[in-house]
């Protein structure tokens, strides 16, 4: 796909140049620019459907794998930050990082919130803002 | 076999199967260029032969060509429409000089010699129905060729816009199927906050059925053409009345469906003197479509490393050797 697009992208060149060609009452470029974009459109329109049938139809998610990423991630102590300030945001991320701990961990053991707030800030849904 | 044909230059034996003529002959000699053929471009030759149809629909109906010619031409046009006859007959290079001259009297062979044949008689008599007087009647290439290959262009577009609309439905699909998934969002190559593996395929979807909209409207500016100005715009060689009964006829594909603004779905004059009017238009529009997909597609591929947050179960043959993951090589892959 990457690959139609770059040609695509040569070929709008070409257009260009065609089309800015011209010459008074007669764009003698015209085949060079009806073959570029007829070239054009069905590498797009190929590419489309390829991508669509070889790929996209058959996508399927690891969901344990993503959400570990979240709960690992030092990213989530910005939902934090509302509720124990962004200095001590900034803290304990520099912890997590420095000791790979999680941030829920790091919260909880300084005191920061109460284990019933940090599980419901943290929660999933809350964390995308779809509850 | 072979017939004799005869032009300004002189004399040529056409293959007695040939439904082209001399002119087209002397083309395939002239511009052996780029090795694509015509034939290989059947919209090419469909968006030609329907310039020849309202042509020959509004010289008739304006008595600028004798009925019976008129006639045969007609049911030769709608051969090659419907029947798809003679899409071979055009070996002519699609990079040729004259600004489409070669296209232009190849469909003009093509239909003179079937035209004939409707008549009962063999081909080359254009004593009777010829190339130029009749089927190029009231015309030039310079209004022919340039309506004919921006309807063949608006063919394509319409193909695209199918082609752009179920895929993006299909990742609209995945963006329902997916909607439960947390993953993280990823900004500036880093990890940033949650979102849902969801929400970003159904964001690539919408991307791109926006570009739908463009497509649309590029396809408004390609149907404003020049049929009727002949050489240079001003309509020389027009019968009065000519040019927006020409361009009315070019309705005579057949129906289309309603969407919107019928006025946009129509053919319109456009200005006489301009030249290639709504191309560079049209180009800028794949363009960006391109740079959406582009896009779409560099960030399937740009997932974090080893993360394999997602997979294709039936990626195709060829994959790499990289452990932990297949890679879509449809997206990926074809980075050769």
């Amino acid at each position: 796909m990457n690959q139609i697009t770059f040609k695509v992208r040569g070929n709008d060149v070409t257009v260009g140049l065609g089309a800015e060609a011209g010459q008074l009452q007669l764009n003698a470029m015209e085949p060079v620019i009806a073959q570029a974009c007829v070239e054009s459109l069905r590498l797009l329109t190929s590419g489309c459907e390829v991508l669509r049938t070889r790929c996209v139809d058959g996508i399927t998610a690891n969901q344990d794998v993503c959400e570990r990423y979240v709960h690992n991630s030092i990213s989530v102590v910005t939902i934090l930050n509302d509720y124990i300030g962004h200095r001590a945001g900034d803290e304990v991320g520099r912890e997590a990082v420095k000791t790979g701990r999680s941030v829920r961990d790091i919260v909880l053991e300084r005191g920061l919130l109460d284990e019933e707030t940090v599980d419901r800030l943290l929660a999933l849904d809350n964390l995308t803002c779809s509850r | 076999m072979a017939r004799t044909e005869t032009d300004l230059l002189g004399s040529r034996e056409v293959p007695d199967d040939a439904w082209y003529g001399i002119h087209t002959l002397r083309a395939v000699e002239n511009f052996p260029i780029s090795g694509i053929l015509v034939s290989s471009v059947p919209e090419l030759i469909r968006g030609m032969v329907l310039v020849k149809k309202a042509a020959t629909l509004a010289n008739v109906q304006l008595g600028a060509l004798p009925p019976k010619v008129g006639q045969a031409i007609l049911a030769a046009c709608d051969e090659v429409l419907e029947q798809g006859r003679c899409l071979d007959q055009f070996p002519i290079d699609v990079f040729q000089g004259g600004a489409g001259t070669s296209m232009n009297m190849n469909t003009n062979e093509v239909l003179a010699n079937l035209a004939l044949e409707q008549l009962g008689l063999e081909k080359g008599r254009y004593d009777v129905v010829d190339p130029n007087d009749h089927v190029n009647r009231s015309q030039s290439t310079n209004d022919a060729y340039p309506t004919g290959f921006r309807l063949a262009l608006d063919a394509l577009f319409a193909r695209l816009a199918t082609a752009v609309q179920s895929l993006a439905d299909a990742f609209e699909a995945k963006g329902t199927e997916f909607a439960h998934i947390v993953k993280l969002g990823r900004t500036q190559l880093q990890d940033a906050v949650p979102m849902t593996l969801g929400q970003e395929f159904t964001a690539f979807g919408v991307t791109l059925a926006e570009e739908i909209r463009h497509i649309e409207y590029a396809r408004t500016l390609l149907l404003e053409v020049n049929l009727g100005a002949t050489a240079i715009g001003t309509g020389l060689n027009t019968p009065p009345g000519y040019r927006e009964l020409a361009v009315a006829h070019r309705r005579c594909r057949g129906p289309r469906p309603d969407r919107g603004d019928q006025r946009h779905r129509r053919l319109r004059p456009g200005p006489r003197h301009l030249q290639a009017p709504g191309v560079q238009a049209v180009e800028g529009l794949q363009r960006s479509a391109t740079v959406v997909l582009g896009a779409a597609c560099r960030a399937e591929r740009d997932q974090p490393a080893g993360a394999s947050g997602w997979q294709l179960d039936h990626a195709g043959e060829g994959q790499s050797r990289r452990p932990g993951g297949r890679e879509p090589n449809h997206v990926q892959g074809p980075w050769q």
